[in-house]
């Protein structure tokens, strides 16, 4: 093993192979930094490049791609609030805050130091140990992934903050979206009210991106005028966030494990072991409630775990020829192309590929280091942007990002949707990340448990009786009540520790128009109920495998919506329910401005062309949020001259260099 | 006699060498007729699947010889969902100008509106087929050093044990959940079939000994050798490439279950951009250089002309409906 290890280092030696790794990582930051498009389309912009590679080169160019995009989804996700891949939806949790606090650049370091570390340790597991770890992966069947899955779900005691019932409400309604679909299992048509395009089910990023992103931008249209953060350019912000992390040794160990793990099982990939590392992170953390408000551990952990991924899904990937996530299928194909068949072959076959490339690996890690090192102090920069263009430059790209996933615009629509549900949402006290952590576990969860129940009739005569027979299994579910316990007794702690915390919009007491909490509660609560009564009714029609985690979610909603009404309508926990919050001093015109643009823009990108409504979206936007200049050349010359280069800058990018057809209009 | 001026003579040497250049070089595109300005700008075909996946795959290698020949960009937009589903439904309503192809790859396209149509977003006869470039047999695996060793091996195992042999297939109401039907049916046995979302995670399982069979491609007869063993194929003849493995029907089943790789468009596409593209695929399918490498991929090159095409897919039709009724799969 050694000698080919050391023909492999040889080999990425080459100024050639060097190039590459250069070219992957600076193509995969970008794509990773920009909303929308994630690791995955990355690394498939760049297949066809491949095919006219040495096999090697290309696959290592690839891996360049997904290990740097890993890193620049955090990069989007700390400056502005928006996760360029689903793998960092969690980074913005803790590195908005770090950033509003004038922290930016330690946060996008520590981002950097934390997914460098994990990088480095998939690829050190992927070099050594691929063939125990591949043998090992094969005892993972549905009953001990079923587990895992549930241990990932427990977290959301850990991560529901004050208020657990409020949580278990998120979690349980990212998971019902996830019912959305065609059920694999069964075959049965969920909730698709005949839409063909909801039969895939609802698609995963641009659900995380509207819920986080979009939603921050209407919370922050409430207040236009407060600007994104004052940047502090210090000059240790590097010694800073190495220091925090020598700090956090243990963390970063485990959330490198955890990465790896999760990257190996089939089907999951970046973005939950994202949320499982967060998780994970805030139940063992000493400082749990530092986390949502500017913890450094927040953003490390899940940028370790993101990054391990990579490693971790090229285990099963070049062993089995099993990919352990999209963009190790991606990969995949990129080797099948050139005839070599990832798998059991490729070792004694091909071994000089498989070495070149795991040792290529450890140099994409390296690279992604570099880059990020010298190209942070420049993005960082992006923060002093003017809320004006912000707000509408965001909205766009994302837009444009979201519609590059899979070519569709009915996801720019649920782009929009999932936007105006996670204000909602997030006004009501419902954590936007009990509901990602629903979204990105739910179908894994589901499918699994139904499928170890189909195998365990079989096998044991009794589904349960499976679960109980395997070891691992069982060993998992344990795992899986311990997290959940302490998720538990975390989120005892913290209730009952000091008083209501800060509300999420921001507050300014005495103003005409108030709506109390507890009226909100008690609205949600019925809905919720009423919603639940509703999918009971839909679930007739499925199959009883069909129906059966719809209708769990129904029962259990129908419980905490009531529970829910019962509790605001007479208060015991008496200081949180009789907090308030204001919806005076919002400027009610501009943000329904804002929204009715955007809905515009996407409805209008069929009719009209996308770099069309794209331009008139960003000119009336922009326009909108500049009405306070006096000087009227600020108001109109300054947003067309804006719109115009941004929107070129879009159709430069996305059309000339990425060669993402969008719909067509009558100019582009 | 008249002396012909040796001018004269160079001249019309130099004319028959020209014209006769210009006649073997324009032979060569003139045995394709192509549609006046036609394709004025890139080509976009649809690949309904993900990117790295044997649809996307076949469509990459068709379209790298297919470029030189058309002379236009043939680009690839992925556009997966639902099996296919979305992106089809998204195909059929795309402008007929032939700028807006798509591959389609029977059965697949034909099982959504047959088991649920209200929810797919297209029907059957929405389908304009061009050509069908290949062709890709189905196989029964079982995992190598198991107990099944040969098909008679699992046949007599699951008439013995109604229901205990487990199959993994790619989704409920797929392809292979399909195929899977017809073996049950053929030889008289019930299994019990297990869904898994994609490729992936059915051969995890099968590897793993989750599950004891699964249908998939020749693909895996070559990737997994050692692993997994095939212990029947679904054609009429045995595969050259594979041919220690018997046939279904050789084995006294009447099993036959292919899947094609087809180039397609919208409804209304004009007549004569489908028999260019007819031509085109011809040719592509005959380079030698194209079928290697489609062997090396697993997907084995086939042509079929439009009318073929048509024939062998109306057949296929034919066959997942009876599939359909006889199981009552349709809602």
């Amino acid at each position: 093993m050694w000698d080919q290890i050391l023909a492999g280092v040889v080999v990425n030696l080459q100024p050639s192979v060097l190039f590459v790794v250069a070219v992957g990582t600076v193509v995969g930051t970008i794509i990773g930094a920009l909303p929308g498009l994630s690791a995955v389309s990355g690394v498939a912009l760049m297949l066809p490049f491949t095919f006219t590679m040495e096999p090697a080169r290309g696959l290592i160019m690839l891996a360049a791609v997904y290990m740097s995009a890993e890193y620049g989804g955090s990069i989007s996700a700390i400056l502005i609030n928006t996760p360029g891949t689903s793998g960092a939806a969690c980074t913005l949790l803790d590195g908005t805050p770090l950033t509003k606090k004038g922290q930016a650049q330690e946060a996008l370091y520590t981002s950097l130091l934390a997914g460098t570390v994990g990088g480095a340790f998939g690829g050190f597991v992927l070099l050594f140990f691929t063939p125990v770890l591949a043998d090992l992966s094969l005892f993972l069947g549905p009953a001990e992934i079923f587990w895992v899955a549930v241990a990932g779900l427990s977290l959301v005691a850990s991560l529901s903050g004050k208020h657990i019932v409020k949580g278990l409400i998120g979690v349980i309604l990212g998971v019902a979206l996830t019912t959305v679909g065609q059920d694999a299992i069964s075959g049965d048509m969920r909730f698709t009210f005949d839409v063909y395009q909801l039969v895939a089910g609802i698609p995963l990023v641009p659900a995380l991106l509207g819920l986080f992103a979009v939603a921050s931008i209407l919370n922050l249209l409430e207040n236009p005028e407060q600007s994104i953060a004052p940047l502090v350019m210090r000059k240790g912000a590097l010694r800073f966030a190495y220091e925090k992390l020598m700090g956090m040794k243990l963390l970063l160990l485990w959330s490198s494990i955890l990465g790896t793990v999760v990257g190996i099982i089939p089907g999951a990939g970046a973005s939950i072991s994202a949320f499982v590392a967060y998780g994970e992170a805030k139940r063992i953390s000493k400082h749990p409630e530092e986390f949502g408000h500017g913890s450094y551990e927040g953003v490390a952990a899940p940028e370790c775990a993101n990054n391990a991924v990579v490693g971790g899904a090229m285990v099963p990937l070049l062993a089995l020829g099993i990919p352990g996530s999209g963009s190790a299928a991606v990969m995949y194909g990129a080797l099948t192309v050139h005839g070599i068949l990832a798998g059991p072959r490729l070792f004694t076959e091909r071994a000089d590929v498989a070495y070149t490339f795991m040792v290529g690996l450890m140099s994409t890690v390296v690279a992604m280091l570099v880059f990020g090192l010298v190209t942070i102090r420049w993005s960082s920069l992006m923060v002093h942007v003017p809320a004006r263009f912000m707000v509408s430059g965001v909205l766009a790209l994302s837009a444009i990002g979201t519609y590059g996933l899979r070519n569709s615009l009915f996801d720019v629509y649920v782009l929009i949707a999932l936007g105006v549900l996670g204000y909602l949402f997030s006004k009501v006290d419902i954590p936007l990340v009990t509901i990602a952590l629903g979204l990105v576990l739910g179908n894994l969860t589901e499918q699994s448990y139904q499928q170890a129940m189909m195998v365990g009739m079989v096998d044991a005569g009794s589904g349960w009786l499976y679960f109980l027979k395997r070891p691992i299994a069982v060993i998992l579910m344990l795992a899986a009540l311990a997290v959940l316990i302490s998720g538990i007794l975390q989120n005892l702690r913290e209730s009952s520790s000091a008083g209501p915390g800060p509300s999420e919009s921001g507050m300014a007491p005495g103003e005409r128009r108030r709506i109390s909490l507890r009226a909100a509660n008690i609205v949600i609560g019925l809905v919720l109920v009423a919603l639940a009564v509703f999918g009971l009714v839909e679930a007739q029609g499925f199959s009883d495998r069909g129906a059966l985690l719809p209708r769990l979610l129904c029962g259990v909603l129908i419980l905490l919506g009531t529970i829910l009404v019962i509790a605001s309508v007479r208060p015991r926990t008496g200081v949180h329910q009789a907090r308030v919050f204001s919806f005076a001093g919002v400027p009610w015109p501009l943000w329904w401005g804002v929204v009715i643009a955007f809905i515009l823009f996407g409805l209008g990108s069929d009719r009209f062309g996308f770099y069309e409504s794209a331009f008139a979206f960003l000119v009336v936007t922009t326009w909108m949020m500049s009405a306070g200049e006096a000087n009227p050349r600020r108001r109109w010359l300054v947003p067309i001259l804006y719109a115009a280069g941004f929107d070129a800058a879009l159709y430069l990018v996305f059309r000339l260099i990425l060669d993402i057809p969008t719909p067509p209009g009558p100019l582009l | 006699m008249k002396r012909i001026p040796l001018c004269m003579v160079g001249v019309a040497l130099a004319t028959v060498v020209a014209s006769v250049s210009v006649a073997s070089w324009a032979g060569e595109s003139s045995a394709i007729t192509k549609p006046a300005g036609y394709p004025s700008r890139p080509v976009e075909f649809i690949v309904p699947f993900d990117p790295g996946g044997g649809a996307d795959a076949s469509q990459r290698v068709f379209n790298k010889y297919a470029e030189p020949i058309v002379g236009q960009r043939l680009v690839i937009v992925n556009k997966p969902g639902a099996g296919g589903a979305t992106g089809w439904a998204e195909m059929v309503r795309a402008k007929p100008d032939g700028h807006n192809l798509a591959i389609i790859t029977p059965p697949f396209n034909l099982i959504p509106p047959l088991v649920r149509p209200k929810q797919t977003g297209y029907k059957v006869d929405q389908f304009t087929y061009i050509c069908i470039y290949a062709v890709v047999p189905d196989l029964l695996y079982a995992l190598e050093g198991g107990q099944f060793k040969t098909l008679k091996d699992v046949v007599d195992y699951a008439k013995q044990n109604p229901e205990k042999t487990k199959a993994a297939n790619t989704g409920a109401l797929g392809a292979d959940f399909m195929t899977t039907l017809l073996i049950e049916h053929a030889t008289g046995t019930k299994f019990t079939q297990i869904p898994f979302t994609g490729g992936a995670q059915a051969l995890q399982a099968t590897l793993a000994g989750t599950t004891d069979v699964m249908v998939g491609t020749s693909l895996y007869a070559m990737a997994q050798k050692g692993k997994l063993r095939p212990l029947a194929i679904a054609t009429n003849q045995r595969d050259p490439q594979l041919p220690d493995v018997p046939t279904f029907k050789e084995l006294g089943y009447d099993v036959f279950s292919e899947r094609y790789r087809a180039v397609g468009g919208p409804p209304g596409l004009p007549g004569e951009i489908v028999a260019y593209w007819g031509q085109v695929c011809r040719q592509v399918v005959n380079a030698p250089q194209f079928q290697a490498e489609m062997d090396k991929i697993g997907q084995p090159a086939g042509y079929r002309d439009p009318a073929e095409a048509r024939k062998a897919i109306d057949q296929m039709t034919r066959d997942m409906q009876a599939l359909v009724e006889k199981y009552n799969l349709a809602k």
